[in-house]
């Protein structure tokens, strides 16, 4: 087990390096946007070459690479947040980014496996089909259309919550009710497609596990039915769905460049297409190397935590 | 209680919770709201992106500008006449009008005598400062402020943005250009027309010829030589004399020979010991390939080299070989009169002669033995060879006088010790050429007088007191401390994090930044230290600026914001097409024509328009015929386009919109597009007649008539397209017409005018050759089209342009001037192509005729042009004269003119609901208020009172 832990760190770092060397080029490869005027186009020119955007690709990236090792330095941003560093701006926008979605996996994942029980519970019957129908809506729409829906109806028509996310100095903070009711609308519009999902694999999964021999077993040996559903069936079906909840943890720091752009979220949602658009290059190559390193990651520890759920399963482990 | 019983109650109880939570919760989200019953007057808005710096020096977005809009204050400043109906100067950060001290700088800063006597327009203007003016601080400001932030807008190693309006154009100011480009070497570019032997030999004597191996050479697709001979193996036989494989490879030789010889850009300069070989080779190289090298010369570089530039040697390690080399090219040079900055600064006389105890180091021994009978090296140097020095002071190193500097300048080095002066060689300078000449900030037209109250600037172009004060309006005032504490390097640039966050900025506006939260909230006060609120102040403005804060949210989604104004919790919002039909007849809609007028430019170069054809698409060259050109304009009912595709936009026929005045210090009604002048040149494209017993008897109702759609017309014009094209081999019969209009993004609406424009053509094509043989498509390039329209890599791109209201000449410079603008249209060339206006330029009662390029008419009338003072019908003259003519190229054909439409809020009021092109609607200045925000919470309550449609 721990070589094969040593051996996906490894691996992780090696796929990080590529994807990073990949990204790098592209991102240089890109042309830098036209300035008309020539006066500015001049400036602009004299600038990328102060700057060493002029220099051969391999060249700056040596020099990229000497930065991190030598002072873990990312550089800065000048596009975006004009000299900020890029740490400083991937911190500032991570926060609000994950409380949103921390609240929203904290609602939608209780809320989505007790709808995945009810309907594995009754399946077949209307309870189970009215979960269903609304699972396959909520899975069809895109969340940007309930947010819409929700910012219309619950913000702007009824007056009931906030339309949009309030700035910090008018809530005093992160983690003041100001702040949070600000955050429901969001929060709604993403819970709805994990809530529909969760729900349809716990229904699934359940509903496998419901029929399965050992629960004949259980039931034989004098449990009663939610008995052996909780002590049993549940266990079991949850080994496949927790994995997919910790992938639901790490995706958290991706944002949603929708929702947060709808809401006025501060976040990293629509960081990584701005760094593009705007050719930040530092920004770009600091949002990749997280945004990959926590994706590896995540990965590693999804594979791992099959191990812990389920003992049959070790990883790496000799047959 | 079984467990069955159990787990339905807790599933139960949990279900109803969640539920109950999800009711509860708007309710006490309700009674949780704080409604102030405030009697704050606070101005809610909305940008749609964070700014990313609001220094004045480089924040270019207007975003940037936006927050300098509040936090700033120009010199003079625009506002509402009283009666409201046009706009009116004000006295700000200055107190009274400038000041034309012209006759007081004459012989200094490029002013002359006849300068001096020139009253109307002046060079140098004093402005007298605001004595109250402070930084919102509490601080003083004063003209060294001025002073010290233009050497840093200028400032060569930073390159700010904000630089660009003072080191070119009409606003230049004097050496600014020098300054800013102080130390960079001249551009190197490709020589355009083949030089003869003697015009070579001439070159290279003055040092101006270069030549590259590694830089591209268009004449070979823009590869460089060695790229070229590298990249495709049979291909460097052309650089083989008969293309024999056996024959000497001179590309190879000429590497090896002289590559060593390359300047740190990989250009060698051209000497009488290179230009032999280098025009054998290059020779063999143009035989060899035929067309594509019509002359050895255009492999050649020049670069202006007007200024001698003398490089101190203070890096690296030189032998007396490598100085030796120095010497031989004539490059290696010693000063005892200029500065030597390992002697701090001083040079070798100043400190020689500063330091009576310090001549010592200049003798043998130095100072340990005081042994004053020594030969005092610097007196010797300098009697022996000083006269020998060169108008800039400095005497060129040869073997005459190489072993005496040599030896004195080591007792110099061994005496200072090596942190001082670690090697004699220190003291010499290897003599460059550069593009700009080198000044000290002294020299540059801007500097304080009066004890700090006033300072004056020059400029190097003679300006009328009302330009001046409409440059004023903008300021460039940077806070010094906080400006010189952001510094850092990066890369070769300097740069400084002032104005990124509310701590590294210091405003002076009527409002200051409180808070700044990026990419969600900017919110200002009043800047209780500004001027405009004290009543015993200069420049005291009773009675406005209502507005006691600002809070400016960031929302990038249209929609969200028009929630939000409807909500009430914004007090504008910028409306679009989509909006248009809910709210066209609001009586809080405000319409506002755009500067910028939205145009098709196309390629008109036969040969480029082939090459586009090889993605066998359809034919391109038919756009070289004017005439097809003509008949797609006539074609399009640009009506239409604004009433069913581009809502809220206005048709426009012309380059200049109505938004362009050209004589604002006069007249401020003086509308371009009203004139006369401007009125014929469309009425003259487009064919209408006027006149008495016709249908239209004036101009202008020939003008108002213009709708620039005309089938019939059209269907004419493509037949004589057709018949040209054949005649010239730019169609074939029966072929297939296909034009991509490329534009940087592809939306529903341009989509949807691409569509239209298609649809205009195939129904003026009718029972023409052209019918059904036409596609008009549009097509996406992010980034990279002005270049490939400009250099005919595609047939067409959709853009706008703008330029500066009170300047519609300038508008046009972006057709014609390829030094301010790049030239889009391939297949023009403004700077060769000409025509002539014949008119009474000089006002002398005979009209003469004079023929000019159209680069040349357009400069004529700029500050620097020989018409800047003419009459303003001479003025009007060119300028209609020159968009007549650029416009019946029909090169560029514009299709409409944008409109900006926001909604004001029930809670506002504006100085006027007409727009003025420079004071707008009267701005933040003028604005008040209908309710406090006490009065405005409990208004809104009651959503069916926010009804704006």
């Amino acid at each position: 087990m721990a070589k094969y832990v040593i051996k996906r760190i490894l691996l992780l770092f090696f796929t990080l390096f590529v994807i990073m060397t990949i990204c790098f080029v592209l991102i240089k490869l890109l042309e830098p946007n036209e300035i008309l005027d020539v006066t500015q186009a001049e400036r602009e020119e004299a600038i990328r070459d102060a700057l060493g955007y002029n220099e051969p690709i391999l060249i700056q990236y040596l020099i990229y690479w000497k930065n991190i090792l030598t002072r873990f330095d990312f550089g800065v941003s000048f596009q975006i947040d004009y000299l900020g560093s890029v740490n400083g701006i991937i911190q500032d926008r991570l926060l609000p980014t994950i409380l949103i979605n921390v609240y929203a996996l904290i609602f939608s994942v209780p809320l989505g496996i007790l709808l995945g029980i009810a309907a594995a519970l009754k399946k077949n019957r209307w309870q189970d089909h009215t979960i269903s129908t609304l699972v396959m809506l909520f899975v069809s729409v895109p969340s940007f259309v309930y947010a819409f829906v929700l910012q219309y109806f619950l913000g702007a028509k009824l007056g009931w919550l906030p339309i949009q996310m309030a700035p910090v100095s008018q809530t005093g903070g992160y983690f003041t009710w100001a702040m949070f009711e600000s955050m429901i609308l969001p929060i709604l519009a993403l819970s709805f497609g994990s809530i529909a999902s969760l729900a349809r694999f716990t229904r699934a999964e359940l509903a496998e596990s419901l029929t399965s021999d050992y629960m004949l077993l259980a039931r034989a040996k004098g449990l009663t039915k939610g008995q052996a559903t909780m002590r049993h069936a549940l266990k079991n079906a949850m080994v496949p769905i927790l994995p997919s909840i910790i992938a639901m943890f790490a995706n958290i720091l991706s944002g949603s460049l929708i929702i947060e752009r709808i809401f006025s979220v501060p976040g990293i949602g629509g960081l990584y297409i701005q760094s593009i658009q705007e050719l930040d290059y530092n920004v770009f190559m600091a949002v990749t190397i997280f945004y990959t390193f926590i994706g590896l990651a995540a990965n590693i520890i999804v594979d791992l935590s099959y191990g812990f759920l389920d003992p049959r399963i070790r990883m790496g482990a000799k047959k | 209680m079984t467990s069955k019983t159990k787990f339905r109650k807790v599933a139960s109880a949990l279900l109803a919770a969640l539920f109950s939570i999800t009711l509860v919760l708007p309710v006490l989200v309700a009674c949780s709201t704080n409604t102030e019953g405030s009697d704050l007057h606070t101005y809610n808005e909305y940008i749609s992106q964070s700014p990313t710096t609001w220094n004045t020096h480089n924040g270019t977005t207007d975003a940037d500008t936006y927050v300098q809009g509040y936090t700033e204050i120009g010199l003079y400043d625009f506002t509402l006449s009283d009666d409201r109906s046009t706009y009116a100067f004000i006295d700000e950060m200055a107190t009274g009008d400038p000041v034309n001290v012209t006759s007081q700088y004459v012989n200094r800063f490029g002013i002359t005598e006849t300068d001096a006597s020139n009253t109307a327009y002046g060079k140098a203007w004093e402005i007298t400062l605001n004595p109250d003016a402070t930084w919102e601080n509490g601080e003083a400001i004063t003209a060294e402020d001025y002073v010290w932030s233009m050497e840093r807008v200028l400032s060569p190693d930073m390159k700010n943005s904000a630089a660009a309006t003072y080191i070119t154009g009409d606003y230049e100011i004097y050496n600014a250009n020098n300054y800013y480009n102080a130390g960079s070497e001249g551009n190197y570019a490709i020589i355009s027309a083949a030089l003869s032997d003697a015009e070579v030999e001439e070159r290279i004597a003055e040092r101006s010829l270069y030549f590259s191996l590694t830089d591209g050479v268009p004449i070979l697709g823009a590869l460089s030589l060695q790229a070229y001979h590298d990249l495709f193996t049979n291909n460097a036989n052309y650089f083989k004399e008969d293309m024999n494989p056996d024959n000497l490879d001179w590309f190879l030789y000429l590497e090896e020979t002289y590559g060593a010889e390359a300047n740190e850009y990989g250009y060698i300069l051209l000497t009488e010991s290179n230009v032999d070989d280098i025009r054998e080779g290059m020779s063999i190289l143009s035989e060899n390939l035929g067309d594509n090298l019509a002359d050895w010369t255009l492999t050649l570089s020049e670069v202006q080299t007007t200024y001698p530039s003398y490089d101190l040697i203070l890096e690296g390690t030189y032998t007396d070989a490598d100085l030796q080399k120095l010497m031989d090219e004539g490059s290696l040079y010693f000063s005892l009169t200029d500065g030597v900055p390992i002697l701090g600064a001083l040079s070798l006389q100043a400190y020689h002669d500063m330091f009576p105890d310090n001549a010592y180091y200049f003798r043998e021994g130095g100072k340990t033995e005081m042994n004053a009978d020594a030969r005092d090296w610097y007196v010797y140097l300098s009697e022996t060879y000083g006269a020998n020095a060169n108008e800039y002071g400095y005497i060129q190193v040869n073997s005459e006088n190489y072993n005496d500097i040599k030896e004195g300048m080591s007792i110099l080095s061994e005496n200072l010790g090596t942190d001082n002066l670690a090697n004699w060689y220190n003291t010499l300078s290897i003599l460059t050429y550069k593009e700009y000449e080198s000044v000290p900030f002294e020299e540059v037209g801007i500097f304080a007088t009066s004890n700090n109250s006033k300072f004056v600037i020059v400029f190097a172009n003679a300006l009328s007191q009302w330009d001046v004060k409409y440059l004023l309006t903008d300021n460039w005032i940077v806070y010094k401390p906080y400006y010189e504490e952001g510094y850092s390097q990066q890369g070769s640039l300097t740069v400084t994090n002032y104005g990124t966050s509310s701590g590294k900025y210091m405003g002076y506006g009527p409002y200051k930044m409180t808070t700044y939260q990026a990419n969600s909230v900017i919110e200002f006060e009043r800047n209780e230290n500004w001027y405009g609120y004290n009543e015993e102040a200069t420049n005291y403005h009773p009675g406005q600026y209502e507005t006691d804060r600002i809070v400016c949210r960031i929302i990038s989604d249209q929609n969200t914001a028009l929630l939000e104004f409807e909500s009430g919790n914004l007090d504008t919002v910028r409306l679009n097409a989509n909006n248009m039909d809910e709210y066209r007849f609001s009586d809080y809609l405000l319409t506002r024509s755009a500067s910028n007028t939205w145009s098709i430019t196309f390629n008109s170069d036969a040969e480029t328009l082939a090459s586009i054809e090889s993605d066998n698409l359809g034919n391109r060259r038919i756009l070289a015929s004017e005439d097809f050109r003509r008949a797609i304009s006539l074609s399009i009912d640009r009506t239409s386009i604004g009433q069913n595709i581009l809502a809220g936009s206005a048709a426009a026929y012309s380059f200049i919109n109505s938004n362009y005045y050209y004589d604002m210090e006069n007249d401020p009604d003086s509308i371009y597009r009203n004139s006369e002048q401007a009125m014929q040149s469309i009425v003259k494209l487009y064919g209408i007649s006027y006149g008495p017993g016709m249908t239209y008897e004036t101009l202008q109702e020939a003008y108002s008539a213009v709708s620039g759609y005309d089938v019939t017309a059209a269907r004419e014009a493509f037949n004589a397209a057709y018949d040209y094209a054949i005649a010239n081999g730019l169609y074939t019969d029966g072929e297939n017409i296909h034009i991509n209009i490329y534009n940087n993004s592809v939306s529903t609406q341009l989509t949807a005018l691409a569509n239209y424009i298609d649809q205009c053509v195939d129904t003026a094509t009718e029972g023409t050759p052209f019918e059904g043989k036409v596609t008009i498509e549009l097509r996406s390039m992010q980034t990279g089209r002005y270049d490939a329209i400009a250099q005919g890599r595609i047939e067409a791109i959709y853009y706008s342009f703008s330029g500066e209201y009170n300047d519609p000449n300038g508008m046009l410079a972006n057709f014609v001037d390829p030094e301010v603008q790049t030239i889009l249209e391939c297949g023009f060339d403004p700077e060769t192509e000409s025509f002539s206006i014949t008119y009474d330029f000089n006002g002398d009662g005979s009209a003469e005729t004079l023929t000019k390029t159209y680069t040349e008419w357009q400069r004529s009338i700029t500050a620097s042009g020989e018409y800047y003072g003419a009459s303003t019908d001479v003025k009007l003259t060119i300028m209609a004269e020159l968009e007549y003519r650029l416009l019946s190229g029909f090169r560029t054909l514009p299709l409409v003119v944008g409109t900006d439409l926001t909604l004001r809020s029930m809670k506002v009021e504006y100085a006027t609901n007409t727009s003025n092109i420079f004071a707008m609607y009267g701005g933040v200045r003028l604005m008040t208020y209908n309710y406090t925000d006490g009065e405005w919470a409990n208004f809104i309550k009651d959503p069916s009172n926010l009804t704006y449609n």
